[in-house]
């Protein structure tokens, strides 16, 4: 379990975030994805920063986890009523801010 | 003693004060009494100084400007010119105040008219009070002011509008002169008082002092209507006759006269001034007094006939003698305003101006016909009146120093005598052409009318008494005639007018009908199309100037800039929103694309 | 106990086994979530991911931060986009397959918990960070991170909440 490792681990996971967040067509994945490219960052930073200190490290963390769950919490609820208001939630349905 | 000074010129502000502010909640009654009395108050002050403070006086009140270099304080000065002209202003003011209560009785506008014509007082006195230039022009202006005010009376008339404007614009290119003038007298001198002016006026150049005399003096021709700026007087008869006979007969006309007897040192200092003062003076009172002899308004012929007898206290002044063009001004200020405010009567009782439609007024109305008759032979200068004594001095002075000029007075004299009697015979004398019903008018105006008369006939008896009352100021001084050459042009003068007079009475008289020989009758019915003139050389180039430079550059470059701008921006903001697609994964790839860039940027720096 | 009983005891292999067998169930994870046509299945493949990804955190000796991880994300916000996703497309339409793996997952869940927890001892570093450090840490040095945080939490229960509502 070198860092390389580790750190190649969490490239994937954000490169694997982002390529989902562009594939997919569901607002819902579109989401999920981006929580994992958040994770993947969470990896990255903890990777980097072990080396200087872990106490400061696991605390920033914890502070970016924080705000994670509070994002999903009011974007689902965003979500739910995209989906309650338009029957569906792909990605063309947010559009109307054109222009 | 000087706190007297205050009683003088405060009374009238107060006065228009309450009226300005209060007026509409005071009755017609209360205002009858408070606005006479606010100048009337201003008169018997002005008496009481008269006779209680010798020599000069001057009450200080506060510090005005302290500028630069320029230090003004705001202070009256009360001495033997100042003196003069502030029992003049006050008292035939009073008596114009007290004749306006009958002749404007009825008109819906009286408290505002009551208002103004107290502002117009007090800023009259202000003038006449001033010991320095800039206050001198705040007086100036306001008098300025009020005259437009007052002009424009009756502004839902057109007519009346227009000749309001016309008198301030007029006015105001004669103060760009004035002001010019006071910037060069800083510029020279450091100081604006009069005093310290006049002190020094020997250690300017001449040519300086032709310079501040001249610019000075186009103010003067602004305000005292004479050649080039006496297009408004005539237009200004649209105003209540009361109007015209306290500002444009009495005071306000004659600031301008003022203004350079007080600064006669400085246009002493250079001859040239003084020589056009005179001649100006004197080309305008005699081509005033051709125009008068056909009009057939009964205010113009006196309008005329004011710008001509201003000219005649200017030619006084302009030929060194100071006393005897300020006697004018005094003796003119009463048969003047006299002249108008008879007049005033005639059109309050037949309501209408024009002397076609009178006649035969003399048995209807006797008070007026006897008060405008010793008038009218006042200013025709007839031996025994006040004109005759006023006028005689100034064409002596003249013979003296100059014997054109005197020509030129003695023939205008000779047609003032003319024009005014054929205003007489043709008011109130003859059949009456067209009117119905004539009364006298009330004690409320005839009273003043009686007042002004008395004066018009003592006040010439006063001249020595003047002149000596005037010499302290230190330029005032007269030549010496001989004798029998000075009878000899009285008799010349007296004798013409006598002539002239007869000339009317057969003419307009005994002929019945005046006459009018065709192409001259023309040119000077129509003013020498002055008015006409201006317009095409002054009026239409600058407004159609005006048009060009709105349409080119306001519009085209100003209104194209910032127009351009707006439109650049929005320009912008429709390539910017090529990004806006609304989707939410384009924002996205253009974040990613971003976040590529800043790392190679980073990674970049780092290697 | 079990460390001299168990001949192939040996630690840091074991924990770079361990390694490598979350490293597989993340990337299987990943590729079933981005090439998955049904939502639910993308969703609960996700599960997975961060729960092995919680194991990483907790053998590099984060063990805290890796039952949080295991907590929360799989938790509790995976569950919550489940029920989204449910939203959607009516009720689940995984059935009986559906069930097996949810088993699965609550099982495997409670077992790398209990790993954890139990072997905390044996992660890499040791004992990065514990807890009551952690808990120091918080109120000395990043107090206002931390009021902050439980600002921003109450901010997104209303919002979330407030959005939720039905116009009447």
């Amino acid at each position: 379990m070198s860092s390389f490792s580790l750190f190649i681990l969490a490239a994937l996971l954000i490169a694997g975030g982002i390529a989902g967040f562009f594939l997919r067509k569901d607002l819902l994945t579109m989401l999920l994805s981006s929580e994992v490219a958040l994770s993947g960052a969470n990896l990255l930073l903890l990777v980097f920063a072990s080396q200087a200190s872990p106490t400061e490290a696991q605390a920033a963390v914890l502070a970016i986890l924080t705000v994670a769950a509070a994002e999903v919490a009011v974007a689902l609820a965003a979500l739910a009523v995209v989906i309650r208001e338009k029957g569906k939630a792909t990605e063309d349905i947010v559009s109307e801010m054109k222009g | 003693m000087s706190l007297l000074l205050s009683g003088v010129l405060f009374p009238p502000a107060l006065g228009a004060l309450i009226l300005i502010l209060l007026g509409r909640l005071l009755s017609k009654r209360s205002v009858s009494w408070l606005s006479p009395a606010a100048v009337g108050i201003s008169f018997l002050t002005s008496l009481l100084s008269f006779f209680l403070i010798k020599g000069k006086a001057s009450l200080y009140l506060f510090p005005w400007l302290s500028v630069g270099g320029l230090q003004v304080d705001f202070s009256l000065l009360w001495d033997p010119l100042s003196s003069i002209m502030a029992l003049t202003v006050s008292g035939v003011s009073f008596l114009i105040h007290i004749y306006s209560v009958g002749y404007m009785g009825e008109d819906p506008g009286y408290r505002r008219y009551f208002a103004y014509l107290n502002l117009f007082t007090f800023s009259m006195l202000l003038l006449v009070l001033a010991p320095n230039l800039p206050m001198m022009f705040v007086g100036w202006e306001g008098v300025g002011l009020c005259s437009y005010l007052l002009i424009g009376f009756w502004f839902e008339k057109e007519t009346a509008a227009n000749a309001g404007k016309k008198a301030f614009i007029v006015n105001r290119v004669g103060d760009f002169g004035f002001l010019l003038g006071i910037f060069l007298l800083f510029t020279l001198l450091g100081n604006l008082n009069f005093d310290y002016i006049n002190y020094h006026a020997n250690s300017l150049a001449p040519s300086a002092a032709t310079a501040a005399a001249l610019l000075l003096f186009l103010g003067a021709t602004g305000k005292s209507a004479q050649i080039p700026l006496y297009i408004w007087l005539p237009d200004a008869m649209e105003g209540p006759t009361p109007v015209s006979a306290l500002i444009h007969a009495a005071t306000m006309v004659t600031a301008g006269v003022y203004m350079v007897s007080r600064l006669f040192p400085l246009y002493a200092r250079s001859g040239l001034a003084l020589n056009v003062v005179a001649w100006v003076g004197i080309i305008t009172a005699a081509f005033a007094a051709t125009i008068a002899l056909v009009q057939n308004d009964i205010k113009r012929v006196l309008a005329y006939s004011t710008i001509s007898q201003i000219g005649y206290m200017f030619a006084g002044v302009g030929v060194g003698a100071v006393s005897a063009g300020m006697f004018h001004l005094f003796t003119h200020a009463f048969f003047k305003s006299l002249l108008f405010l008879a007049a005033g009567s005639v059109i309050h009782a037949l309501g209408t101006q024009d002397m076609r439609e009178m006649g035969g007024l003399r048995k209807k109305m006797p008070i007026t016909f006897w008060v405008f008759t010793i008038a009218a032979l006042a200013i025709s200068g007839i031996p025994g009146f006040a004109g005759f004594f006023s006028k005689d001095q100034i064409l002596a002075q003249a013979y003296i120093r100059s014997k054109a000029i005197w020509a030129i007075g003695v023939v205008t004299a000779g047609l003032t005598a003319f024009y005014m009697f054929r205003l007489i015979f043709m008011t109130f004398f003859g059949e009456p052409r067209g009117w119905k019903n004539a009364h006298e008018s009330p004690p409320v105006m005839t009273g003043p009318m009686l007042v002004l008369a008395f004066f018009s006939v003592v006040s010439g008896w006063f001249f020595s008494s003047f002149h000596g009352w005037l010499k302290p100021l230190g330029y005032i001084h007269l030549e010496e005639l001989p004798e029998s050459k000075e009878a000899l042009l009285m008799g010349a003068s007296v004798g013409l007018a006598l002539l002239a007079i007869g000339l009317a009475w057969w003419i307009y008289l005994k002929r019945g009908k005046g006459f009018h020989t065709g192409f001259i009758h023309k040119l000077l019915l129509n003013k020498y199309y002055v008015d006409e003139i201006y317009n095409a050389a002054f009026v239409i180039p600058y407004r159609e100037g005006s048009r060009l430079i709105s349409r080119y550059f306001d519009i085209g470059i100003i209104d194209g800039t910032v127009e351009g701008s707006g439109r650049l921006t929005l320009q912008g903001g429709r390539l910017m929103s090529f990004f806006q697609s609304g989707f939410l994964k384009d924002y996205a790839l253009w974040m990613a694309a971003g976040v590529v860039l800043a790392l190679f940027v980073m990674l970049g720096r780092a290697l | 106990m079990i460390q001299k009983q168990i001949p192939w005891y040996n630690p840091p292999v074991m924990l770079n086994l361990a390694f490598w067998v979350l490293f597989l169930i993340i990337l299987g994870g990943l590729g079933i979530f981005l090439f998955s046509r049904r939502e639910e299945r993308s969703v609960v493949s996700l599960a997975a991911v961060f729960s092995a990804l919680g194991g990483v955190f907790a053998l590099m000796g984060y063990t805290f931060l890796g039952a949080i991880y295991l907590l929360i994300y799989a938790g509790a916000v995976v569950v919550a986009f489940l029920m989204v996703a449910w939203l959607v497309s009516g009720r689940s339409q995984g059935g009986r397959s559906l069930r097996w793996a949810f088993v699965f997952v609550f099982l495997s869940l409670t077992l790398e918990l209990g790993l954890i927890l139990t072997y905390s001892h044996l992660t890499f570093k040791k004992a990065q960070a514990p807890a009551l450090k952690l808990g120091s840490f918080f109120l000395q040095n990043y107090l206002y991170v931390f009021e902050l945080t439980s600002l921003l939490i109450l901010t997104a229960v209303i919002s979330s909440l407030v959005l939720i509502r039905r116009e009447k």
